[in-house]
């Protein structure tokens, strides 16, 4: 299982998108930084349903996003949680 | 785990150096090893000496100095990247004849060599790319 | 199989994220690392015949790209996605170079514990 992390807003860039269509059933995806826009309803039909999806919430806290604005899907984790997701990972890939 | 940390990005213009030093404390606190930072592209800017950001924000090349420090951390900065965007250490000062040189106490330049070893020797490389 | 996969997403010129990634590859190969490349989304671009960067004074990725044979880099990858929905066919390409879709591309990420995304 890898862990990808996508630190760009999915409205500029194609970076999600690139992630998502590499990635294989059962991979995880950790937004961070700007990636964290992902995570907003508005985001949420370019989902594949075979990923775990995670949001860093200290980036989500920095820009305003709240539970509410976030789509079900996503699970938020702390830069602790983002180490347990490295750790169980067999490797990670940095998407930017 | 033995982690190592690869950081593309410059302090001052984007994240991705803040959002290593995080990372990098979260490693530390779940008990795990750092072995090396590799700093390539704009990541090199994080090892100048000359940084004087205001007093309200966080001196960034200053923290990783004190991260390195006390976890015996080794700070590897890309020689090719850094030498052409004028972060000189002495000696590289001196082969380009520069009259002075910059690189921060605690950071090395070396060759792009130190991050393929840190990919095949650690058991993860996180990159923050910018 | 390859010990280093280096995925390629971004275009030739505008920025060094090419050339730099390209050096890694090289670099990888001294190291005696086996290296594949993948080039998908504006990575593509890379790809393309006659490029002139000298035109703006760029140094472009072309030279170092027919440089990879020399340092047995034959595993080069082009994903067929990424250039059609550029427009774009084999045949406007530059490199001689595999066409793989989602499958293959993602069974390379999934088999290569060095995975270095430029």
């Amino acid at each position: 299982m890898i862990l990808h992390t996508v630190n760009k807003s999915p409205a500029t860039s194609s970076t999600l998108k690139e992630c998502l269509f590499s990635a294989s059933s059962g991979d995880q995806i950790l937004l961070i930084e700007d990636g964290v826009y992902a995570a907003t309803q508005a985001f949420s039909e370019l989902l594949r349903d075979d990923l775990s999806y995670f949001v860093l919430q200290n980036d989500m806290a920095a820009r305003g996003l709240n539970s509410s604005l976030i789509s079900e899907q996503w699970q938020p984790v702390d830069y602790q949680g983002f180490v347990e997701l490295t750790e169980k990972a067999d490797s990670v890939c940095s998407w930017f | 785990m033995n982690y190592s940390i690869a950081i593309y990005g410059g302090p001052y213009s984007d994240q991705s150096a803040h959002s290593a030093l995080h990372f990098a404390r979260a490693v530390l606190k779940r008990e795990h090893s750092i072995q090396r930072v590799f700093f390539y592209h704009d990541g090199v800017y994080n090892s100048s000496a000359l940084v004087s950001p205001p007093q309200d924000e966080a001196n960034v090349p200053a923290q990783w100095q004190e991260l390195a420090k006390e976890h015996d951390i080794e700070l590897v900065v890309c020689i090719a990247a850094a030498v052409r965007r004028g972060l000189l250490d002495e000696k590289e000062a001196k082969r380009y004849s520069k009259a002075t040189h910059n690189l921060a106490d605690g950071f090395t330049l070396s060759g792009l060599g130190q991050l393929i070893d840190a990919g095949m020797t650690c058991d993860r490389l996180i990159t923050f790319g910018a | 199989m390859s010990d280093l996969l280096i995925i390629f997403r971004k275009p030739p010129v505008g920025t060094s994220w090419a050339r730099e990634a390209l050096d890694l590859a090289l670099v990888g190969a001294a190291f005696g690392q086996q290296a594949s490349l993948v080039f998908m989304g504006d990575g593509v671009y890379q790809l393309l015949d006659n490029q002139q960067p000298d035109q703006v004074e760029q140094k472009g990725t072309q030279a170092m790209m027919k440089a990879l044979p020399m340092y047995d880099i034959d595993q080069i990858f082009v994903s067929e996605e990424s250039l059609s929905e550029r427009g774009l066919t084999k045949d406007q390409l530059g490199f001689d170079c595999e066409l793989i879709g989602q499958t293959e591309l993602q069974a390379l990420l999934k088999t290569h514990k060095q995975v270095f995304n430029f």
